[in-house]
């Protein structure tokens, strides 16, 4: 089982969207209520309100977890690494801090279809050479955070020339392959026929990321289709 | 000349029984992670970065993402494809002896395929492993030649699993240790009567136990003469001619020989051993070779191999061997316990263990309360974990007692099956004895 430290759960819960979705006042009266409850009842979640609290920040959490289990990312350029992602509670900054942390070579950009805005994370020398307004940026020691109304394709063209190529990658990240192609015969090779398992298999896919668009590899197993599977 | 997603398709088929494929993630300075651990700390300590930590690519820290998950319910973390299928071992249970299509990839292909899937996100590490072509040592060292051009000329920071195949010689050992996160050698078989049924080409002692002693031996050490390493001198290829040096002597302070230690794997039921042979074994592999954790594969049948016509061992079995080994592992049960719940034939029992092993340790006590009970013995209870137990005894230091079925099930116990052996508040489940007296 997933144990949280009252630390953490006092830093995921103000990006729940139910926290976020209260007035200020509200908010403030949960922070108060949070910083007075004792570490262990939090932490064990043993009362109703402490309960509460922690489902909120396991929601987040698990949010986060499963943006760096399938969140996919296109190489554009050899030096810029883009996706889509899908998150209700506030997490955007935390799911770009772990891929630049990952990539730290790449700028990464993931537009967030909900909110209909793009995100981006980029060495801090970018900064100079970016001269947009719809750009609004934060910096923080040496990368820096922008968010931008602007979709992907718009801020792939503006980025793109301003971005050295990774010299780095060359030769190997050129090549003509095709990831989908390459995820797909790879996912397809791990099936085991006598270990088919449907019921395992929904438990650990939760529905939501079932139905999301990027994971079309996933949805068929050899000449079944979700539904079906999903039937049994 | 099949293309390289063909050669993938094959190979990876080929790859998948190997089930010890699991990432480990460490946050302490390594190898692999220093440059890391002052990434962090700069969030708390404001200070700059050297321009040297966006130098690799690839991280450990954070632990158990799956990608995707196969049919099976099976965890898709790693790139677990094999270099080749072409072996001149000849295991009766081996997929790659009735499989026409012999395929090896170059190690530059095998780090093409998966720097794509890695930075696409797609996987999490690289599990490496090979039939055996001509010799151990040969097919080793072209292995070690596709990790050696991650790690030296991409500076590729993240997780690799290398196999050891059985037989390879102690320096090869020792010089793919310098590279890899973890290694593994599969036992099969409990004992050496049992491998020589299923995979009579192997030596039980010298080419599997010997080279698991070894990597213990080198597993967790520091690099004692870091001028013996070959990737020092690849890595000042990398530089450009504006960043500066790396200091060398701190680069590789506290580097280590196999961070993540070695594994293993068991082929259960292809061989008729029994749990408690399993178990035997395992319990020695942990106390003397030091493992850090056992897989146990159930035996499948694959028509045209020598056991062809053997039955499939149940998926159950597996299971129960896991949860043993949960037991022996993280919950500290001694082996004389387990051993006094197997069945008449030395097989554990149908149901989960850990009940077996509760009524033979509480079944005099009584209800129990768990406002007094020590640590050792709340984790003992079913229906009650590590995480549930250590939340118990938080909560009993702040002055809290546990009085209702609210705050039990609150916590996370599962109530169903730790309410026969408790007493919460001042009633308990009651059984058919006391009933009648």
């Amino acid at each position: 089982m997933f144990n949280m430290r009252k630390n953490k759960i006092c830093f995921l819960i103000p990006r729940n969207h139910e926290f976020l979705n209260n007035s200020l006042e509200e908010q403030k009266k949960i922070l108060n209520e949070l910083n007075n409850f004792p570490d262990a009842v939090l932490e064990s979640n043993v009362t109703s309100n402490a309960k509460r609290y922690y489902r909120m920040a396991r929601a987040v959490s698990r949010e986060i977890h499963y943006h760096k289990m399938f969140t996919r990312l296109k190489i554009e350029g050899n030096s810029i690494l883009s996706g889509i992602i899908q998150p209700e509670h506030a997490i955007e900054d935390i799911i770009l801090k772990f891929f630049y942390h990952r990539f730290p070579k790449f700028i990464i950009i993931l537009y967030s279809i909900r909110k209909k805005k793009t995100y981006f994370i980029a060495p801090i020398e970018l900064k100079k050479l970016i001269n947009n307004p719809q750009l609004i940026i934060k910096s923080e020691h040496n990368f820096f955070f922008a968010k931008s109304p602007l979709n992907l394709g718009t801020l792939l063209s503006i980025l793109l020339p301003l971005v050295k190529e990774n010299r780095h990658f060359k030769g190997i990240l050129d090549s003509n392959l095709d990831i989908n192609r390459l995820f797909k015969e790879f996912y397809n090779s791990q099936h085991i026929d006598s270990r088919e398992n449907h019921r395992l298999f929904i438990q650990n896919m939760p529905l939501k990321y079932q139905k999301k668009k990027d994971l079309v590899v996933e949805k068929t197993f050899r000449t079944k289709t979700l539904d079906r599977f999903m039937d049994k | 000349m099949p293309s390289i997603v063909e050669k993938i398709r094959v190979l990876g088929a080929a790859g998948k029984y190997d089930i010890c494929a699991s990432s480990s993630c460490y946050s302490h300075s390594n190898n692999w992670s220093k440059n890391i651990k002052s990434y962090s700390n700069s969030q708390t300590s404001n200070r700059n970065q050297s321009q040297n930590d966006n130098l690799y690519f690839g991280s450990m820290l954070s632990g158990g993402i799956c990608h995707s998950f196969t049919p099976d319910g099976r965890c898709v973390s790693l790139f677990k494809v094999l270099f080749s299928n072409a072996c001149s071992f000849n295991c009766k249970y081996c997929f790659n002896k009735i499989n026409k299509k012999k395929m090896t990839l170059t190690p530059e292909e095998y780090v093409k395929a998966f720097m794509h899937l890695y930075l696409g996100n797609y996987v999490e590490g690289m599990f490496l492993s090979s039939g055996i072509t001509k010799n151990s040592d040969e097919t080793m060292e072209k292995m070690l030649k596709a990790v050696k051009i991650l790690r030296n000329q991409y500076n590729y920071r993240g997780y690799i699993h290398f196999k050891c195949l059985p037989g390879a010689s102690r320096h090869v050992i020792k010089e793919a240790a310098q590279y890899v996160d973890r290694m593994s050698v599969n036992v099969e078989a409990p004992t050496e009567g049992y491998l020589s049924e299923i995979a009579d080409q192997k030596s039980y002692k010298t080419d599997i136990l010997r080279r698991q002693e070894w990597i213990r031996d080198i597993s967790g050490k520091k690099f004692d003469d870091w001028e013996k390493v070959d990737k020092i001198e690849s890595f000042e290829n990398n530089f450009s001619e504006q960043s500066p040096m790396i200091d060398e002597e701190t680069k590789y302070q506290n580097a280590k020989y196999i961070p993540s230690g070695q594994t293993t794997q068991f082929v259960v039921g292809a061989a008729d051993e029994t749990d408690w042979d399993i178990l035997k074994r395992l319990y020695w592999e942990y106390k003397i070779i030091k493992l850090k954790r056992g897989y146990f594969s159930a035996f499948s049948p694959i028509e045209g191999t020598d056991l062809e016509n053997k039955n499939a061992t149940p998926l159950l079995r597996e299971h129960r061997l896991y949860q043993t080994d949960w037991l022996m592992r993280l919950y500290k049960i001694p082996i004389a316990d387990i051993k006094g719940i197997l069945t008449d034939l030395d097989n554990l029992p149908r149901q989960d263990p850990k009940i077996f092993l509760a009524r033979k340790y509480f079944d005099k006590k009584g209800p129990l309360d768990l406002n007094n009970l020590p640590y050792k013995e709340i984790i003992k209870i079913p229906g009650i974990g590590l995480t549930s137990a250590r939340r118990i005894m938080k909560l009993r230091k702040e002055g809290i007692s546990i009085t209702k079925r609210t705050q039990l099930k609150n916590i996370g116990i599962i109530l169903k099956r730790a309410e026969p052996f408790l007493k919460i508040g001042n009633s308990y489940q009651a059984n058919m004895t006391s009933y009648m007296q």
